[in-house]
This record gives C-alpha cells, structure tokens and sequence, in this order.
C-alpha cells in the first residue's frame, strides 16, 4: 500500500499530459486510467470494472474550445482506491455488484474538483500568457518557448499532486464510509447512460444497426 | 506568386502535439500555435511582425491543427504572411469541425465502445490493447498526412479541403461501430439485468428512460449518475418501495 500513492502520481502526470497537454491517445480515458492504475497495484480486474463503469459517464466527450468534460482520469484513480476487494471480471457479472457504489460516487466527485483544479492552473496560465506575448513583441522569442514549457510543468505537477491526494485521502474515506453500508446498483444505472450516449451520438438513421446491434446482443447474452 | 523549395520544417508537427498546453479562454490555443510556428516565424524577413500575426486566438481540433499549421509554415517561409493569416482565420475553423465530428463522434467513441465491451465480456486486455492501437494508428495517420499536404498545399489549402479531411470510410465505419454498441449493450444489459433479478432490469429500463430526456435536456450524465445512485441508496436504506433488490 505505500507504493500506492507514488504510484497515482506518475499514473496522474502521465494522464494529464494525454488529456490536457498532447493529443490525447486515450491513455486518460478512465476505462484506461483504471487498468493501468489497476494493474500497477495489483488490482487489474478492480481497476477495469471501476473504470469501465466510470467510462460508461463519459463515453461521449465532446471537446471543443474550452468545452472539457472533468477529469474522468482522476475518478478512475480515486475510484480503484476507495474500491472493494474482490472484484472479478467474470462476463459482465460485476455489473450486477452493488459493493462499487460508493467508490464510484466518490470518483465522480473526483473528477469536478479535478476540473476545479485545472481551471486553476488555466489561471495562471492565463496571466503569464500576457507577459510573454508582450515579451514576444519586443523580440524575446524565448519567452513563447518558456511560456509553453512552463505550462507544460504545471499541468504535470497537478496531475501529480491530484493523483497522489486521492490515492492518500480516498481509502481511508472508503473505510470511514464502510460502516455505512452504502449499496447501489450502479452497474446498471451505468450501462443504461451509455447506451443512451451511444445512440444519441449515432443518430436516428442508425436504427438498422441498432437493430442489428440488439440481435446480437441477446445472442450473446444467452449463448 | 511560386513558392520557394525549402520543405516545411518537420518539427512543426512534433511541436504541434502539444498544442493544448498552454490552452487558456483569452487565446486558445493561440500560444500553442505560435510556439509550433516558432522555428519558422524565427527565420523570416521580420520575426516580430510575424509573431504579432499569428498572436491571436487560434482554436482547431488536434487532429487536424497540423494540416491548417502546415500550410500556415509554408506561406510563412515564402514571404505570404497575411495569406497565412487567411488559412489560420478562415481555413482551420473548417477543418477543426470536420475533425470534431471525426474524433469525437466517431472515432474516439467506437475505441472506447470496444474497450468497455472487452470488459463486459471478460476479455479486457486484448480490448483495451486494440483499441489504443486503433486509436493511435487513426491519430497518427490523420497527423501525419493532413501536416504533408497541408505543408505541400500551402495557400491552396481552402480550396482543396477536401484534400485534408479525415477519411469518410474511416468515420463511417466508426459510427457504424458506435450503433451496433448501442443496440448490443442495450438488449445485452436489459437480458443480464433480467437473468440477476427483474428489479435490475427495471432500474436499467427506468435508467434508459430518464437518461434519454435527460440527454435531450443536455443534463450531465455524470450528475445524474450521482443522482440515481444517492436515490437507491436511500431507498434501500430507509424504504423499499419499488422492490429494490
């Protein structure tokens, strides 16, 4: 467990960079975010359940201009910590468990105040923005270069310190909740919004495939 | 006016990989852009106009920044600044939209659609793998083709965009991909709900219900995620009136 939250650190700094630096190669995706932090700590099936569930929110992201859905990278994290053992990928029968709700709740929460913490680092950018373009008139090309790295490190250092916060915080938050007793079935409730998204983004001149998608469905459930 | 021989320097593209990082609401990806543009600006007849050029908003869709940064960096090189201004003002909006629609309505949504269906069936490594190797051999082709032509294009570039856009094969068999999830994971979900307890199938039911008028209302599916699952706590906590399980 005292790897644990080094571990999030680099997971988070390598996840912010996918998500909010380069182009982002889905490695900030929570169905990703979740296996690798699962794998990393022992916990690859958790990891995936809680990440695939998480995905199921935000399957549909559409990113244009300063439109971002939150940090769904950070949930995953938070979520695979606070999440329960024994947890197994044993075709789909984990979306029946009710033991994810909290862990899940808690990575949602995760992820707005993930927002809240790059919305503050755009800040900063923001006024050191004005600076070196000013520079930059004058002839000081470098300060566009420094501006640019600079931001870079930011990014970085918040993705690392989110990361590590959460693998800190959230399962001592899980075992303070646990007397609670909290159980939901969140699996499906889950399910149910991504196929909602997914047809949404595939449109009503998709409704052959859909149709066809539904056959193959029910053959699969019941081979 | 015939553009000079000296090929756009390659690392316009490498540079533009991280164009959103210094993202911010007052220019974009503005600065981004102009730290792309950089090894090029620097070497012009006057760096400092050229920067004041380009130091305005510029905002495009990642995949397709580097066609519009291309051929931005060859009119810059042969001396066309405000014929680069023209691409950067005009022509990247065009692409941006047309690479929104092929990324995130599309592309990205089927990888993820065949990630999460590896999880549902147990197979989640091989998924996950496929669909990070799709996504980036899409990404990597998208970047590298739109930057050389964009580059070759230079101020033809508005009028070739047909040349530039992503691949109609490629997104339509990526919506293709998105349906048929939609369709499998529905009927699949509502069967596997029904097998562990009809109650399940009618939460799922009652969920897809709410999460369509919510969809239309443009409700964050996270928040209302939240929502439900506070509400089924409750309800089995302190009352079972639909028979929760």
């Amino acid at each position: 467990m005292t790897g644990l939250p080094w571990t999030a650190a680099l997971l988070g700094v390598v996840c912010v960079l996918d998500d909010a630096v380069c182009v982002s190669l889905l490695l900030s995706e929570p169905v990703f975010a979740g296996a690798l932090f699962g794998a990393a700590t022992g916990r690859f099936e958790t990891g995936v359940a809680c990440g695939a569930l998480l995905q199921c929110l935000w399957i549909v992201s559409l990113r244009v201009g300063g439109a971002r859905p939150p940090e769904g990278w950070l949930a995953a994290l938070a979520a695979v910590s606070a999440a329960p053992a024994g947890i197994g990928l044993d075709r789909g029968a984990w979306l029946a468990s009710e033991a994810l709700a909290p862990a899940l709740l808690m990575g949602v929460a995760c992820a707005y105040a993930g927002a809240w913490g790059r919305a503050a680092v755009v800040r900063v950018i923001a006024r050191q923005a004005d600076r070196a373009m000013e520079s930059a008139a004058h002839g000081d090309f470098g300060a566009i270069e420094r501006l640019h790295a600079g931001s870079v490190a930011l990014h970085a250092g918040r993705g690392a310190l989110m990361g590590f916060a959460v693998a800190v915080v959230m399962p001592r938050l899980a075992t303070l909740a646990a007397p609670l007793h909290a159980a939901a079935p969140a699996g499906w409730i889950a399910l149910a919004l991504a196929v909602v998204a997914l047809g949404q983004t595939s449109g009503r001149t998709a409704r052959w495939t859909w149709a066809a998608g539904g056959v193959a469905g029910l053959l699969w459930a019941w081979r | 006016m015939k553009g000079n021989t000296v090929p756009v320097p390659g690392r316009i593209a490498w540079r533009a990989w991280s164009l959103e990082a210094s993202w911010h609401p007052r220019r974009l990806q503005g600065v981004g852009a102009l730290f792309a543009l950089m090894p090029v600006l620097r070497r012009g007849i006057d760096p400092v106009a050229a920067v004041q050029r380009h130091g305005a908003p510029f905002n495009a869709n990642t995949w397709m920044a580097p066609a519009a940064l291309g051929a931005i960096a060859r009119l810059e090189q042969d001396g066309r600044g405000q014929d680069a201004v023209r691409v950067r003002d005009v022509v990247s909006p065009v692409l941006s939209g047309l690479g929104d629609a092929y990324v995130f309505q599309a592309v990205r949504p089927a990888c993820i659609a065949l990630a999460v269906t590896g999880a549902f069936v147990g197979h989640p490594v091989p998924a996950l793998a496929a669909a990070f190797v799709l996504y980036t051999v899409a990404a990597l082709a998208q970047i590298g083709r739109g930057f050389a032509r964009g580059a070759m294009l230079g101020g033809d570039a508005g009028r070739a965009v047909a040349q530039l856009r992503p691949p109609l094969g490629v997104a339509h068999f990526a919506r293709f991909i998105v349906a048929l999830a939609a369709g499998a994971w529905a009927t699949w979900g509502l069967a596997r709900a029904w097998q562990a307890g009809p109650s399940s199938a009618f939460i799922l039911g009652g969920t897809l219900c709410v999460g369509y008028t919510a969809a239309r209302r443009q409700r964050s599916a996270a928040l209302l995620f939240a929502g439900l699952v506070v509400l089924a706590i409750l309800l089995r906590r302190f009352s079972n009136p639909v028979g929760l399980p």
